[in-house]
């Protein structure tokens, strides 16, 4: 960015950007490239969170609150920052937000200060000794620093008694590890954020978080190499998902994708990689050939060594709960999978979730498709849709006039197309999503149109649209064009988006369910949670009441819901199911109402029996999938239920 | 007094003896438990920390280094560091808690250790009334 840029920038107050701060959710997708504008320089260069345009949103409102004061690293902070722009473009591809103009009046508010009001941060042996093992550069005490790690591995309200260490390789972490244990002091590794983001704001962050201690953030480990003869990638554990599929698409492979900020080794270990593609590429450790592990003593270790005691087996029952990582995970070497030049992607509307459901089933258990799942209304409505209110509109328009409510959806090869095909009346093809796409703003408001009344008074109003006299005209109506969806967002962010929305791959739906660069949409100035978990598929009825039962609690506690995702598991026997709840991550009585469901449902869960929650799904992925989702669970006893909440209300701490 | 010395050994013996009901706060329990605190300093040393109950009525507390309470086979084995096992004598870590972020390790039937978490925590409660010296 240049000087001539900062001058035209309107200035923002420091009050206007603690709104803007407050209104962000930790996506983490500011930390690498997915739009092709490049990412953050200053994040890059010093890698703790603060640097990234994230963190100083975090600091914004940590300083806002009166928790931190300035000291000396800050002013580093904000002088490391040429309000160059980048991440003003990814972020407001996915929240409509500005993070430039917090970081623009960050600047302002750090230029304004005495030095008086600078605080000196004494330092101590603990720090030294992290600085023996990793270097100076890489550990820090700051207060500053520490509170950017707000809501992704720090609860909101704890004393900032914690130091950060960025190792670069497995020999530190183990030092680290060692250090730590000898020096009494607890510690907890960080990666993406995206798991603690989304239970930040619940009861849940009491477990999940570090009270004190040490953060270990795993981002400087970014080794990655593809290796194309065996079809497997060695990464670090500072790797995102995104930025390993780019780098094996590069060689037309693939590798099994779940949320694109993530990191691919903390991904495999929390929850095996929940995944669309689960049913053909496998779950827990079926993506991996080896890992190397640091385990809470030190000890460097590898699944690979046959010396060992079984590594792949666990605890069954309910009662193996964690929530924190048995081992450290730094490098994995993972399984990739090969692209075919046929690949298309299918969808099959749907107005109820029986039928989707038993289609989903009926594909997965003849390993029909390499993605496959049950999508609902409102992933496509918030996917698809460039802003929050065309995404409101788009699920109107969808739900009371096409009665369009779940597609399967399928990424296959033209021989599983046509399976697919002749097992169902109409499918919305790719140039026909491709054009929904493009055209959103214009589909959202067709809202009380003369067309879609009409639309709505066919008896099949989903063929009529997708396969019928209907279709040309919803092309027609929709004016699909970069330019035309680009004219949603911000003017001057206007020319930057067109050519995004040129790039093929933007509208390319084999693509989009391989890179998921859209799903954090889901947490654009607001929050969700997913409890769910996968479910034996034997029995249609009980997998069915077990959706209604998260509906009901839904409405019973007026949360905004709905099912987000069905996917088949182990060639389909059994199916992962995440049903959402959306509420305001600021607003306290909504934060309890998810508290309370997130724990209800899990117990309900147990007690229905037949499924593992995600709460027992959670730190087991290193383990083989047969061991952790069988024998298949039985519903729990009264006396199991009296004991799983006592479980839970200690844990948790509270009374829900 | 120092936490776990043979001092604070024979007061937390009496205290619970006279504080813990066997049937309201113990539940009338029968089982036994083994505490291996490591990571004690200054030096790192071990120390082993036994205590069983019978029918809510605490029969045993037993400390020592050489780790011949290994022997009493307890029913639960929990195994953590010196600031775990602080954390939760203050109260500011629950027994759970602790398990679940795999701040110590447990060996024993886990169903059975839930119910035992309680009376555990009880006993944990009581403790503190001793002044303590961490
Ligand atoms: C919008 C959204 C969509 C999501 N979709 C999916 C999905 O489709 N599938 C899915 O599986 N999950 C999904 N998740 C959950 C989340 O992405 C995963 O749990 C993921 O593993 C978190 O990775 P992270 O790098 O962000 O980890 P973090 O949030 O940084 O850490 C998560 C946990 O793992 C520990 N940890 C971090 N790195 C390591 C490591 N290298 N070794 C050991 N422990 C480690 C941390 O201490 C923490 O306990 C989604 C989350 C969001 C917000």
């Amino acid at each position: 960015m240049t000087s001539d840029n900062v001058l035209v920038m309107e200035k923002t107050s420091f009050k206007d950007a603690v709104t803007i701060a407050k209104k962000g959710t930790h996506c983490g997708m500011c930390r690498f490239d997915f739009l092709g504008s490049g990412v953050c320089p200053a994040g890059r260069k010093h890698g703790f969170l603060a640097y990234w345009p994230q963190g100083r949103m975090e600091i914004v409102k940590q300083l806002d609150s009166g928790r931190v004061k300035p000291t000396e690293k800050l002013k580093d902070i904000v002088n490391s920052c040429n309000l160059c722009g980048i991440c003003d473009k990814q972020c407001n591809f996915i929240t409509q937000l500005r993070p430039e103009k917090v970081a623009g009046a960050l600047k302002e508010y750090v230029d304004s200060l005495d030095e008086s009001e600078i605080q000196h941060v004494p330092e101590d042996d603990i720090l030294h000794g992290l600085r023996e093992i990793v270097g100076d550069d890489w550990a820090t005490n700051d207060p500053i620093i520490i509170s950017a790690y707000t809501m992704t591995i720090l609860p909101p309200d704890n004393k900032l008694n914690y130091y950060v260490v960025m190792p670069e390789n497995t020999e530190q972490i183990s030092k680290i590890v060692k250090f730590a244990n000898k020096n009494n002091v607890p510690y907890l590794p960080r990666s993406g954020g995206t798991a603690f983001s989304a239970a930040a704001p619940t009861v849940l962050v009491k477990g999940l978080s570090l009270e004190q201690g040490i953060i270990i953030d795993l981002y400087r480990l970014r080794n990655l190499e593809i290796h194309p003869d065996s079809q497997t990638a060695t990464i670090g554990a500072g790797i995102t998902m995104f930025e390993l599929q780019k780098e094996a698409l590069n060689h037309k492979l693939r590798a099994l994708a779940a949320e694109a900020g993530a990191h691919v080794c903390s991904n495999i270990l929390t929850t095996g990689i929940i995944s669309t593609w689960g049913n053909k590429y496998g779950a827990f450790a079926d993506n991996f050939i080896d890992l190397t592990t640091v385990d809470d003593e030190g000890n460097i270790k590898k699944h690979s060594d046959w010396e060992r005691n079984n590594p792949y087996s666990t605890e069954p029952g309910f009662t193996n709960l964690s929530l924190t990582p048995s081992v450290i995970v730094t490098e994995a070497v993972v399984k990739l999978h090969p692209v075919f030049d046929d690949e298309e992607a299918v969808l099959v509307p749907f107005d109820n979730i029986r039928d989707a459901f038993r289609l989903l089933i009926k594909l997965g258990k003849r390993d029909v498709g390499l993605s496959l799942a049950v999508l609902s209304r409102k992933y496509l409505a918030e996917f698809l849709s460039p802003t929050i209110q065309i995404s409101k509109d788009f699920d109107y328009v969808c739900k009371n006039y096409l009665k369009l409510n779940y597609v399967v959806a399928v990424i296959c090869d033209q021989n599983d197309k046509k399976i697919v095909e002749d097992m169902v009346n109409c499918t919305i093809d790719q140039s026909l999503m491709k054009s929904l796409i493009l055209g959103a703003p214009r589909f959202s408001k067709l809202r009380d149109s003369e067309f879609l009344k009409i639309l709505s008074e066919e008896e099949d109003p989903l063929k009529a649209i997708f396969a019928g006299p209907m279709r040309k005209h919803l092309e027609k109506a929709l004016d699909p064009s970069p330019e035309q969806v680009s004219k949603v967002f911000d003017e001057d962010l206007q020319d930057f988006f067109k050519k995004v929305y040129s790039k093929p791959e933007m509208t390319d739906i084999v693509w989009l369910h391989a890179f998921r660069i859209l799903p954090t949409r889901m947490m654009r100035q607001q929050m969700f949670m997913g409890p769910g978990g996968a479910m034996w598929t034997g029995d249609e009825d009980h997998y069915l009441n077990w959706i209604q039962m998260f509906a009901d609690m839904g409405d019973k506690l007026d949360v905004e819901h709905s099912l987000g995702f069905i996917s088949p598991l182990d060639h389909g026997k059994f199916a992962y199911m995440e049903y959402d709840y959306y509420y305001d991550h600021n607003d306290p009585e909504e934060r309890n109402k998810i508290s309370k469901i997130t724990v209800d449902s899990m117990e309900q869960s147990l007690v229905m029996g037949k499924v593992l929650t995600i709460l027992n799904y959670l730190y087991k992925g290193i383990y083989r999938k047969e061991h952790v989702l069988y024998p298949i669970a039985k519903g729990i006893s009264e006396e199991e239920q009296e004991l799983f909440k006592e479980l839970l209300g200690t844990v948790l701490g509270e009374e829900i | 007094m120092k936490f776990l010395s043979e001092e604070w050994i024979e007061k937390a013996k009496k205290i619970a003896t006279e504080k813990l009901d066997p049937e309201k706060d113990l539940k009338k329990a029968t089982t036994s438990l083994l505490n291996i605190i490591e990571n004690i300093p200054p030096d790192g040393k071990t120390v082993y920390f036994y205590l069983s109950v019978k029918e809510g009525n605490l029969q045993e507390m037993l400390i020592n280094q050489s780790g011949s309470l290994l022997d009493k086979n307890a029913e639960f084995v929990v195994t953590g560091n010196y600031d775990t096992f602080g954390q939760i004598f203050k109260g500011e870590m629950s027994t759970l808690i602790a398990l679940i972020k795999n701040r110590v390790k447990i060996k024993g039937d886990k169903v059975k250790a839930l119910k035992f978490v309680k009376p555990i925590d009880k006993i944990n409660d009581c403790l503190r009334e001793l002044e303590t010296e961490f």
